[in-house]
Order: structure tokens, then C-alpha cells, then sequence
């Protein structure tokens, strides 16, 4: 039997008090700490999605919503703009690599993104089986949607349209998956991710026998040539995407990018160079038209943030939004409604720790006599004040514990509720480490609320105390 | 002719008043170990800040107390509480075993007190001596009053004192448990060799020790 334990036995003498003062700094405690791990985990996401890329450009609309939906996947594009637009600004000396992103359709809530290896590398994407996708119709999924879907290599599924999953499915043109990407949590892991073709092709901008390329096609032999069309629409695809990769990709060779399209086109069928002839040449025109929905930008050097953002809104149609200023800005619309949550949190934390003041301080009345016969006994002044200090410093820890448990508890629940779908992962095995300070400032709260108490039993008139009893 | 090293408690020329008029004056008094000693006197007369005194609680203005030749009117308050803790055991008249603690942990935090490593088996014995060993887990507020004097009685004898002091220690009891009471504490002051000082007003008690100090008259 020592102080400590002597501390514990006097607060289980009245466990109902005792019980309800934890009770109340654990609300308090675990209403902060929620607060700062959902803080924390939504700052350390986007910072992880955000992958050094320095500008989105997209079409005009919310620049906020430009970088939600083209960096994060967590709002509805703006818009798709044109490749040929895109390509200016991909050219331009202060731009050192431009990833562009087809978005639009979704499955099973989970957004089907048209890229290039370029987007999986930012993420450090590491294929846990199969292979990037590389012809038409090939995806590769994330680890979220491989568990959710159940999808392994050589699954096949319909794209829906949209990012809702409300949309018509593309049921003319299967994904196949090819590759599964390990877990890497980031954004990645909730993607579909396939060649910017897969998806013109889907949405029939790449189609030889869609309408619009139909229109010039009228002449053209359909029954006997549909697996020649069907072969001519893949490599025509091919084409394309060596194209548009070669726009994209790299500036010096973009200029060739239109020649490697006509070659392909010659190697792909050269028994019909007069048919050939037009088609080349609607197809460049088609090229030309694809859309894309974000160009995803980084800087060749600093003193691009100043200038090419305000270059791209001033001299184009496009829309360039810098995310660290546009995440910056959400964090403080996001922090007011946190600061007005930890400040209700923070009056729940002061009402537990006057409570526990008041709890010691009616406690010690009671227990004067105690006090005073533990002074006969041979405790010091001292050991009277630490007798006090204990019992606040156990209840604040024991409130402590329970508060953090439950917010960590209630985050990974929450977690395993939303499922992978989420915009963010949300998990209780996570420490902010703003929860030291939490700790350190309900600790220090706690040895405030019982210096009064302490002091009180420090300064027991044993000689009065005895009398009086 | 006293042995020096016998002598538990020895006073010198004390004097001691809340005012400018003294309450209390002893010019000498002497108490060897194993000898017992009733202080009476009226109420008022200081018996009460007597035994404060002599258990350090409070310093005479003039003169010294000496215990097992310590003289604690010299000693810092750290000093005497621990002292106090080591060499001083109390009863109290209504007993103050501390309630949220069993009755066992009552003498164990005592020997801890006394800065001596706990002994759960000395406790026990102790307690089996004082024919309360049942009620060694017991919480203090489920004894009877009787089973709560002994109770007290061991924890105020558990860290083997030079001196245990009694503040109206048979006031509650009944006249059997009140000469029960006092027949075990002059056991145990004979096995242990504690002195034995009980302030009382009880004529039961101060017919059974060796000497009384009356303050009234000062004999």
C-alpha cells in the first residue's frame, strides 16, 4: 500500500463521481481528438494526392472544384477541353511534365480515370499483378476497388456514365482488367485507371463506325469489313494514343506526332490508301478534337507559380488553379466550422476539469480528518499534497484513455462503415500528433484543476483538524 | 537511577500558551520504556495540546522533548513528521482508521509511512494476536466498535514505536471492551517495549497505569 494506490481507493470510495467525471473529460477529450485525427488525416491525404503536381488546368468553372475533382476525385469536373487546346500550355518552357486525365464514367462508385504511366508513377503505383493497360479496353484497378468489386485479371465489366454510378452503362465496350495496383494509400487505390483512348473509344470519339465518323464514311463497305473495322478502330486507336502521348508527353517530338499517325495508319492497311487518304485526314482532324479533363502540371521552375497560372487564365479558355493555394484556402473555410467544433469540445474539457475540481475539493472536506490522521502517522506536507494530486492526475488520465480510445475506436468504425469508396481513408490506427499537445494540455489541466485540493491538504492544521473531529 | 538509553520520553522546562499566559508548564518529566502513563486533568487543563506536543504536532515555546533521546523540538517539520512516522504511534479516540482502505492496508500503509518495508505476515500476525485477523480485508466501516479499537491499536503499534500515544482511547468503548482495549496495548507495550502515554479522563484507565500526570495539579 503506497500514496498512489491510497489515491485510487479514495476516488473507487465514491465510484458514481468518480465515474461520471471520466465520463465527462472523456467526451471532451474524444470530441478534440476526432477533430484532430480527421484533421490530420484529411491534411495528410491531400498532401499525399496531391503529388507535387503544381497546377491543374481544365475547363472554367470553380478552380476549387478543378483541383477537387481533377487531383483529389472528390468533386464533378468542370468540364473536358480540348487536346489541341491543352497542348499549347504542355509545350510551354516553364511546364516540365503535363499528365492528362480523362475522366467521366465510374464503376460501382469507384471513377475510371484516362491517363498515361506517368499519373501511376506520381503515385509510385506498383502493380501487385498484370500489367499496365496498353490497348484499348485494358484498365487496371486500385486495391480499394479490387476488394470491393472482387475483380481479378481478366474480369470484364461495363463502364456506367458519370461519377455516380446513376448512369447508363457503356455496354457496347467491356473493360478488361489487366493489372491490379498494390495498396498505396493514396488516391491511386481508388481508381480505374486506363489509356485516355479506352475512354474516347468508349465514349465513341475514337469509333470508325460511330455517327460522327460515319457521316464521312457513307461509301464505306459495311458488312463484309466489320472485323477489318473493328481492327481498324483499335489500331486507329493505337494510333492516336501514340499520338496524343506524343503531344503530351514530349515537346520536341510533339510536331512528329501527326506523321507517326499517318505511318501507323499506312503500316495498318495499305491495300486502301485512297479510302486511307480521307480517313487520315479526318483522323488527325479527329486528333485534334479529342477532349480531355484535367492536365495535371509541374513547374520547370519556381517562378512558374507566379506566371503561368495567370498566364493560362488570362490567354486562354482554360482554367489553371494552383491546389496548394485552392487546399489552402478549403482548410481555412473547413478550419472556422473545426474551430467552432474544438471550441465546443474545449467548453466540455473545461466543464470535466472544473468537475474534477470540484469533485477533489468536496472530497478533501470529506476526508480532512484522514488527511490529518495520515500527518500522525508520519506523512509530510508534501505526501498530503501528492495524495490530492494523484486522484486529479488519475482521473485526468483515466478520462484521457477513455477519450482517446473511443475517438480512435469511433474513426476506425467509421472507417470500416463508409468502406474503401470514401473520399479519403479514415482509420483509427493513426496519431496526430497534435494529440501530444491534446495530452500534454489536459495533463497540465488536470494538475491545475486539483493545485487547489493539494495545496488545501498541504496546508491541514493537523492540530485543529484532530480537535475538532 | 535511569539508564539514559531506557528513557522513551524526556522532558525539560516546557512551557507552552495560545496567549501570553502559559498552559502549560513541565519542569521535568521522564517516562522509561514499558512504563505507562495516565494523563488526566480537567477539561481544558491542556491534555490535549500536551499530547499534540509531545507527538510534534505543535512546538512548546520553551523547553525541550526528547524521544529515545531525539529532541524534536529541534527537528525541521519534514524531519519530525518522518520521525513521528518511525517512532510514534497514535490512537485516537475515534480511532480514524482511514475508511477507504482495508483493515490490513491500514497497518501496511503505517509500516510505509514509518519509511519500513510493508510486511503483510507481521500485519497478520499482529492482527491474529489482536483476534482480528477475519476482519484483515474488511473495510474499516463494517467493524464493530470494539474490532475498530484494535484495529487501531495495531496500526498504531505495527512499526514497533518508542512511544505510542493515546487521545481518549476507551471514551467510546463499553467497560468491557474499554478494559479489553487497555489490557492488550500494556500487552503488547511489555512485548514491544513501547512507553506508553494515554491521555484520558477514564478513571477505568488510569487506574491500570503505572503513573499519572495530573495537569490540573501537575503531580
Amino acid at each position: 500500500m503506497n500514496l498512489l494506490q491510497l489515491s485510487m481507493a479514495n476516488l473507487l470510495l465514491s465510484p458514481l463521481s468518480t465515474a461520471v467525471n471520466i465520463l465527462l473529460l472523456s467526451l471532451g477529450t474524444g470530441s478534440i481528438a476526432i477533430l484532430l485525427i480527421a484533421t490530420h488525416l484529411l491534411s495528410a491525404a491531400l498532401i499525399r494526392d496531391a503529388a507535387d503536381i503544381d497546377l491543374v488546368v481544365g475547363a472554367k468553372g470553380s478552380p476549387l472544384q478543378l483541383v477537387l475533382s481533377g487531383l483529389y476525385h472528390a468533386d464533378i469536373p468542370t468540364g473536358n477541353i480540348r487536346l489541341s487546346d491543352a497542348k499549347t500550355w504542355t509545350e510551354h518552357p516553364m511546364v516540365e511534365s503535363a499528365i492528362p486525365l480523362a475522366l467521366g464514367d465510374s464503376h460501382q462508385g469507384f471513377r475510371i480515370v484516362g491517363t498515361n504511366e506517368d499519373y501511376v508513377d506520381i503515385y509510385d503505383g506498383q502493380l501487385a499483378e498484370g500489367k499496365l493497360p496498353s490497348n484499348p479496353l485494358e484498365i487496371a484497378i486500385g486495391s480499394s476497388v479490387s476488394k470491393a468489386t472482387g475483380f481479378s485479371l481478366g474480369a470484364t465489366f461495363a463502364s456506367q456514365h458519370g461519377l455516380d454510378g446513376a448512369g447508363h452503362a457503356h455496354e457496347e465496350d467491356s473493360y478488361t482488367v489487366v493489372g491490379i495496383f498494390e495498396a498505396s494509400d493514396t488516391v491511386l487505390d481508388r481508381l480505374l485507371i486506363t489509356t485516355l483512348e479506352s475512354v474516347w473509344l468508349v465514349h465513341g470519339e475514337s469509333r470508325p463506325n460511330s455517327e460522327t465518323y460515319d457521316t464521312t464514311q457513307t461509301n464505306r463497305p459495311h458488312d463484309h469489313e466489320d472485323v477489318h473495322a473493328h481492327a481498324h478502330a483499335h489500331a486507329h486507336a493505337d494510333a492516336e494514343a501514340e499520338a496524343s502521348e506524343a503531344m503530351l508527353d514530349d515537346h520536341d517530338e510533339g510536331g512528329h506526332a501527326e506523321h507517326q499517325h499517318e505511318d501507323q495508319h499506312q503500316h495498318e492497311d495499305e491495300s486502301s490508301s485512297e479510302y486511307d487518304g480521307d480517313q487520315e485526314k479526318q483522323a488527325t482532324l479527329h486528333a485534334e478534337a479529342q477532349e480531355i479533363t484535367v492536365l495535371l502540371v509541374k513547374y520547370a521552375t519556381p517562378i512558374a507559380a507566379i506566371t503561368l497560372p495567370r498566364k493560362i487564365n488570362d490567354e486562354s479558355a482554360l482554367q489553371a488553379a494552383s491546389p496548394a493555394y485552392e487546399i489552402t484556402r478549403l482548410l481555412q473555410v473547413i478550419g472556422i466550422g473545426i474551430g467552432w467544433l474544438q471550441a465546443f469540445a474545449s467548453i466540455l474539457v473545461a466543464s470535466a476539469v472544473l468537475s474534477i475540481f470540484a469533485a477533489l475539493y468536496a472530497s478533501l472536506k470529506a476526508r480532512r480528518n484522514d488527511l490529518a490522521v495520515l500527518r500522525c502517522l508520519g506523512a509530510t506536507r508534501s505526501e498530503l499534497f501528492m495524495l490530492l494530486l494523484y486522484e486529479g492526475l488519475i482521473l485526468t488520465t483515466a478520462g484521457i484513455v477513455f477519450g482517446l480510445i473511443a475517438a480512435h475506436g469511433g474513426i476506425e468504425l467509421a472507417g470500416i462503415a463508409l468502406g474503401d469508396a470514401q473520399n479519403f481513408p479514415l482509420t483509427g490506427f493513426v496519431w496526430a500528433p497534435t494529440e501530444f499537445l491534446l495530452v500534454g494540455g489536459l495533463l497540465a489541466a488536470g494538475i491545475l484543476s486539483s493545485l487547489i485540493p493539494s495545496w488545501q491538504a498541504f496546508s491541514t492544521d493537523v492540530p485543529r483538524t484532530l480537535a475538532l473531529s | 537511577m535511569s539508564d539514559a538509553s531506557n528513557i522513551a520520553l524526556k522532558i525539560r522546562g516546557l512551557e507552552f500558551g495560545y496567549s501570553k499566559e502559559p498552559l502549560l508548564e513541565i519542569d521535568e518529566l521522564q517516562i522509561q520504556k514499558g512504563e505507562h502513563l495516565a494523563v488526566i486533568g480537567p477539561s481544558g487543563c491542556g491534555k490535549t495540546t500536551f499530547m499534540h506536543l509531545v507527538s510534534g504536532l505543535i512546538r512548546p515555546q520553551v523547553g525541550t522533548i526528547e524521544i529515545q533521546g531525539c529532541n524534536i523540538t529541534r527537528l525541521k517539520e519534514w524531519e519530525m513528521d518522518r520521525f513521528r512516522g518511525r517512532s510514534i504511534g497514535v490512537v485516537f479516540q475515534r480511532l480514524h482508521l482511514l475508511s477507504a482502505i482495508s483493515v490490513l492496508n491500514n497497518l501496511l500503509l503505517a509500516q510505509r509511512l514509518a519509511r519500513m518495508t510493508p510486511d503483510k505476515k507481521k500485519a497478520m500476525k499482529l492482527l491474529d494476536r489482536l483476534g482480528i485477523a477475519a476482519q484483515a480485508h474488511s473495510q474499516p466501516a463494517i467493524l464493530s466498535q470494539g474490532q475498530a479499537q484494535r484495529a487501531a491499536i495495531a496500526r498504531a503499534v505495527i512499526h514497533n514505536p518508542s512511544l505510542v500515544i493515546g487521545d481518549e482511547p476507551t471514551s467510546a468503548l463499553d467497560n468491557a471492551s474499554a478494559a479489553d482495549a487497555i489490557q492488550l496495548i500494556k500487552e503488547l507495550s511489555e512485548s514491544v517495549g513501547f512507553a506508553l502515554l494515554i491521555v484520558t479522563h477514564d478513571e477505568r484507565v488510569r487506574g491500570s497505569m503505572d503513573r499519572v500526570l495530573d495537569l490540573g495539579g501537575q503531580t
